[in-house]
């Protein structure tokens, strides 16, 4: 349909003259422009821009810093691989470890600290290592049959006693181990006083 | 009403924060409890025997009807931490093995873990009343009921109870005392630094005290009693209603005799350092024959 239209339109040519006046201004203005370009001030940068400018080019060309920068990309990348192995192996510690024992029940026991055992103090009582120096130092103090018969006793018992602390610990919460540790710690305290009353 | 609801709830409120400030002030810890069952179950027939070993092992026996012998371990570690409940729980090592007839369970700690947390082996083992049972513990608790036929019981650190047991008995316990009642049959019990407690006692008894202390009840009415009793640097304490039915053959080096009044003992020799005493009675109930060294022999009314 607009072709249609613009068939049926009148067409003009413009003057030859118009074409010419056109090209005799586009001349003008180049002309115009070029002279004022080449009127323009030109200004130069202080050589120490250029120096600074060639440093910074050869610098970054240089050996060293190709050597450097890998170094320390290989830093960066040693940390990070140290940070994530860190988180892993804790996630792994506190939660793949335990759910990979499925056969495992948990409970909790809350126990009162006055119940824990001392481990520390179930080694040999100062008063027996006191005991055992005399008979070194003075042997002829110890060379009684009662002394020996108490010193035979001593040892036993505090051998019992090194045996049975060896399977404790802090959280031993089992009655009858912890009577039983009792009762051989009182035994030892009773031949120490019978010791030291004879050695006196 | 509105207002006792009231009262109620304010000493409710109270009491749970009294409460909540006495545990603070005590100081207490909460343990993590990590715990594994393992169960077993073989087949019982004559001759079939049980031999248990256990390290920190609360060993409990007791019978069935049933033709079978059914073995329940649970092993249980104890730490603040529960990462290391659970490590210390795999160095409680077990094993189980069948050879013909013979039952071996055996439990352990592997030291070279080095186990943090305190561990614990519960044994709960039905059997019937016939199978022999050998049994092995250290530092543990040993609890046999009911069994008729055989036990042996080899035991360090462990306390061991004895109860409604007939047959061929035998206990050798160190540091651990040894509690019985209802003992009948051949029994044989050797305590090395630790007590032994019987009560309700019949048949024929050995006894061996070393640094303890044996306290025997018997049994009123019970079938006749033969008792037998060597004891060092320990006390021995016999109860009974009616002491004076039994006969007494006595020994005491450096030690007392102490009977009641109406027990008249013939003193064969009665010095400081040795004591020997007879009693024959019209009506014998049994015989009792004590040799003790360094340690006191006493028989009451209770």
């Amino acid at each position: 349909m607009t072709n249609k239209w613009k068939d049926r339109l009148p067409q003009y040519m413009p003057p030859e003259h118009i074409w010419e006046r056109i090209r005799q201004q586009l001349a003008q203005s180049d002309s115009l422009w070029r002279t004022q370009l080449e009127q323009l001030p030109e200004y130069a940068p202080p050589e120490s821009v250029w120096r600074g400018i060639a440093q910074r080019i050869n610098s970054s060309t240089s050996p060293e810093t190709k050597r450097i920068r890998p170094f320390y990309r290989g830093i960066a990348a040693a940390i990070a691989l140290w940070c994530i192995a860190s988180v892993a192996l804790l996630w792994h510690n506190s939660h793949d470890r335990l759910d990979s024992y499925p056969d495992i029940s948990w409970s909790t026991q809350t126990i009162s600290e006055d119940l824990l055992v001392d481990t520390q103090a179930l080694s040999d009582s100062e008063a027996l290592k006191l005991i055992w120096q005399l008979c070194q130092d003075y042997p002829f103090l110890c060379n009684t049959e009662e002394v020996q018969s108490l010193k035979t006793q001593l040892q036993e018992v505090a051998a019992a006693k090194r045996q049975l602390s060896a399977q404790l610990t802090p959280w031993e919460t089992d009655p009858e181990l912890l009577h039983l540790l009792t009762k051989i710690e009182r035994e030892e305290a009773h031949l120490i006083r019978q010791m030291v009353a004879v050695l006196q | 009403m509105k207002q006792n609801a009231m009262r109620t709830y304010r000493l409710f409120c109270i009491m749970a924060i009294m409460m909540a400030i006495g545990a603070h002030v005590s100081g207490q810890t909460v343990l993590q409890v990590a715990s594994r069952v393992i169960e077993k179950t073989f087949p019982y027939q004559m001759g079939s025997e049980l031999n248990i070993e256990g390290q920190k092992a609360e060993i409990r026996i007791s019978t069935w009807e049933r033709d079978e012998v059914r073995i329940s371990l649970q092993i249980i570690a104890r730490h603040p931490e529960k990462h290391e409940a659970a490590r210390s729980l795999e160095a409680m090592k077990w094993k189980v093995d069948q050879h013909n007839q013979k039952i071996y369970f055996r439990n352990y700690i592997d030291e070279s873990m080095h186990p943090k947390a305190a561990l614990k082996a519960v044994y709960t083992i039905l059997l019937p009343a016939d199978c022999p049972v050998y049994l092995k513990n250290y530092f543990g608790l040993t609890d046999v009921q009911q069994l008729a036929h055989r036990l042996h019981i080899n035991s360090e650190f462990s306390k061991t109870w004895l109860r409604q047991l007939k047959g061929d008995i035998r206990v050798i316990s160190s540091y651990g005392d040894v509690e019985g009642d209802g003992l009948s049959g051949n029994v044989f019990i050797q305590a090395t630094r630790g007590d032994i407690t019987l009560h309700h006692i019949t048949g024929q008894l050995d006894l061996v005290s070393q640094y303890g202390i044996v306290k025997l009840f018997t049994s009123p009415h019970g079938p006749p009693l033969s008792l037998n009793i060597t004891a060092e640097k320990s006390d021995v304490y016999f109860f009974d209603a009616q002491p004076s039915l039994y006969g007494y053959r006595l020994t005491a080096h450096y030690g007392n005799i102490t009977a009641p009044a109406d027990l008249r003992f013939n003193y064969i020799e009665n010095t400081r350092s040795l004591k020997r005493a007879v009693f024959n009675p019209n009506k014998e109930m049994g015989t009792i024959s004590i040799k003790i060294t360094l340690g006191d022999i006493v028989i009451r009314n209770p």
